[in-house]
């Protein structure tokens, strides 16, 4: 069987997919929570897109990729850390290790349960994206498909950090914590620290912010302003610097990258039997 | 067929399981018995393929847990001792994803789910939370997640417990009626008088070690050959006793007290008879004659001394 078939066209865990859709829509015992939690998000969202058609050409699209980009690291973990570590905590593990699925089949059905959602997310922040994009003059459409994808790219390192952590957590709790505490690290500590240490300097900015995806965001920006700085080098006149082109690309290969490793290396690292460990008798006193 | 040969575990310097071996055919209930740390769930985590033996191996139907794993799990159903459920889905959302997973059919999974629920007596609770069961019904229904593939052989750990008297006689049933379809059914328990109920195999395990392993009758023989018979007379004991020892069969008969004596006794049913007809036509007049039948406690009591790992 191919790696394609056994993982993803003809892996019973796919039905995780549909699950998760049913867990967000199908009410159940925690409908209440979840009611209320898509009559807050619907509020923000008729609200965002009053605002936009309120403030039409105001708004760059990539304003609005960047605040899908960060939903999607506030959803991610909250979407994933439940994901391993739930089922252990439920103990419904040992019920999946069974089953005649792999554990690699087990990672990538419950990854792709999680992409679907942030997909969706994607699919609902494409019409004020459109709005915005046919209002504001300077709209570039290769900047908009660059930003998109490296928001994607990034959901996909998020899902495989919080999997990764959840893998490696008895708690969902505490990969929650650990995944979100990372991401806020990076995101916003990170770059607030190195922001005064660097100062003007673009080149040293663009290395330490890597990846930072609100960074390569806001770079293409620029782009908006004048296409010459798509592939412009660091030595180009007039703009110190990576090319957002070039910076940004290679900030989504990175973060697809990540994914694939950080679900490898779980899967590599599962632990088949929790309690297997609990009868390993402690080493003797010296 | 399940073949187990020289299953062993070892944990670092202690070894859980013993190098055990028996062998189990369908439609075989076996019941595992044994104190908490005896090696009951290693052992059952092992034929589950959950837990890699250190060495030795068991068979299912031919196919080796460790050559095979894969081929094994979709041959059994595994129900471990603390039950996990989803308790965010409904009855057939559970069922029907664990249904998947196994790779039922999807053009059979709704009829399959329907028998399994039937089957487990929970047809009405379809539509239901998880959460909203009571135990006994959860209990029911994780059963019935290990039988939505149709396996051959079942591991119950511990199946019982938990449940009051009416949820562990409905799955005393059950379970009687998974034998009666063919499956071979391993179930661990504390509860040796329902064990001995409805399995036709028990196996004692205790340090790792099977102690004893057949049919219960043939294991209840093997640690007392004879039998004790219980007379109650309204005459006096001591001379039925006096009585009653010369007879054929009887090794030893006892008055226990100026109304009661128990009698060693070798023979079969028939000479049983002969003797209660040779004390009344003596003039003995007795009350009740019984046979002071050995039951599994006292088994796993003589057999065990109660050490664990």
């Amino acid at each position: 069987m191919s790696l394609w078939a056994d993982l993803i066209s003809e892996n019973p865990m796919m039905i995780e997919v549909r699950r998760s859709r049913r867990r967000f829509f199908g009410g159940g015992p925690k409908g209440a929570a979840m009611i209320a939690v898509f009559v807050l998000g619907a509020i923000g969202y008729l609200g965002l897109l009053l605002l936009i058609g309120y403030a039409s050409g105001a708004f760059s699209p990539l304003v609005i990729v960047m605040l899908q980009t960060g939903i999607i690291a506030l959803a991610g973990p909250s979407l994933l850390n439940a994901a391993i570590a739930g089922e252990r905590e439920k103990r419904t593990w040992d019920l999946l290790l069974v089953a005649p699925v792999t554990r690699a089949q087990i990672l990538v059905g419950k990854f792709a349960g999680a992409m679907s959602n942030l997909l969706f997310c994607a699919v609902l922040f494409a019409l004020p994206i459109f709005i915005c994009a046919s209002g504001f003059a300077r709209t570039n459409l290769f900047a908009l498909g660059l930003a998109e994808f490296n928001s994607l790219s990034f959901g996909l390192f998020v899902c495989g950090l919080s999997l990764f952590f959840s893998a490696r957590c008895r708690r969902p709790f505490m990969a929650l914590a650990i995944s979100m505490g990372l991401l806020l690290t990076g995101l916003i500590i990170y770059p607030t620290l190195l922001g005064g240490l660097f100062g003007g300097d673009q080149l040293s900015g663009d290395v330490a912010m890597l990846l930072h995806p609100f960074h390569a965001q806001s770079k293409l920006f620029l782009l908006e302003r004048d296409l010459s700085y798509a592939y412009g080098t660091p030595w180009d006149e007039g703009y110190i610097g990576i090319s957002p082109v070039i910076f940004t690309m290679t900030q989504s290969l990175v973060f697809i990258g990540l994914a694939v490793v950080l679900l490898v290396w779980a899967e590599r690292t599962l632990n088949w039997s929790d309690r297997e460990v609990k009868f390993l008798p402690k080493a003797p006193h010296a | 067929m399940l073949e187990v040969a020289n299953l062993r575990k070892d944990y670092g310097r202690l070894t859980a399981v013993q190098g055990i071996r028996f062998s189990l055919k369908p439609g075989d209930i076996f019941g595992f018995i044994g104190s908490n740390g005896a090696g009951k769930t290693t052992t059952i985590r092992m034929l589950a393929t959950l837990l890699e033996p250190t060495s030795g191996t068991a068979t299912l139907n031919g196919v080796d847990i460790l050559k095979d794993p894969m081929a094994v799990r979709s041959m059994l159903g595994y129900m471990p001792d603390f039950f996990g459920l989803y308790d965010d889905v409904k009855v057939w959302e559970y069922l029907d994803f664990f249904a998947t997973i196994y790779r039922v059919p999807a053009r059979q999974r709704n009829e399959t789910i329907d028998n399994v629920l039937e089957l487990t007596d929970l047809t009405i609770k379809k539509h239901d939370y998880v959460q909203s069961l009571s135990r006994g019904m959860q209990q029911r229904l994780c059963l019935a997640r290990c039988l939505v593939h149709d396996p051959d052989l079942l591991l119950l750990d511990e199946p019982a417990s938990g449940l009051d008297p009416r949820a562990r006689a409905e799955l005393k049933e059950l379970i009687a009626e998974l034998g009666r379809m063919g499956k071979i059914v391993i179930v661990s328990s504390h509860i040796l008088t329902e064990l001995a109920d409805f399995c036709n195999t028990v196996g004692i395990m205790e340090r790792g070690e099977l102690l004893a392993f057949g049919p219960v009758e043939a294991i209840i023989k093997g640690i007392k050959p004879s039998r004790t018979l219980i007379v109650h007379t309204l005459s006096d004991a001591r001379e039925a006793a006096k009585l009653l020892a010369d007879q054929r069969d009887v090794g030893a008969a006892e008055a226990e007290s100026a109304d009661l004596l128990h009698v060693e006794f070798n023979g079969d049913q028939e000479s049983q008879a002969e003797l209660l007809t040779h004390l009344v036509l003596a003039g003995h007049k007795v009350l009740s004659f019984r046979e002071d039948q050995a039951d599994l406690e006292d088994v796993f009591l003589k057999l065990t001394t109660g050490a664990v790992n």
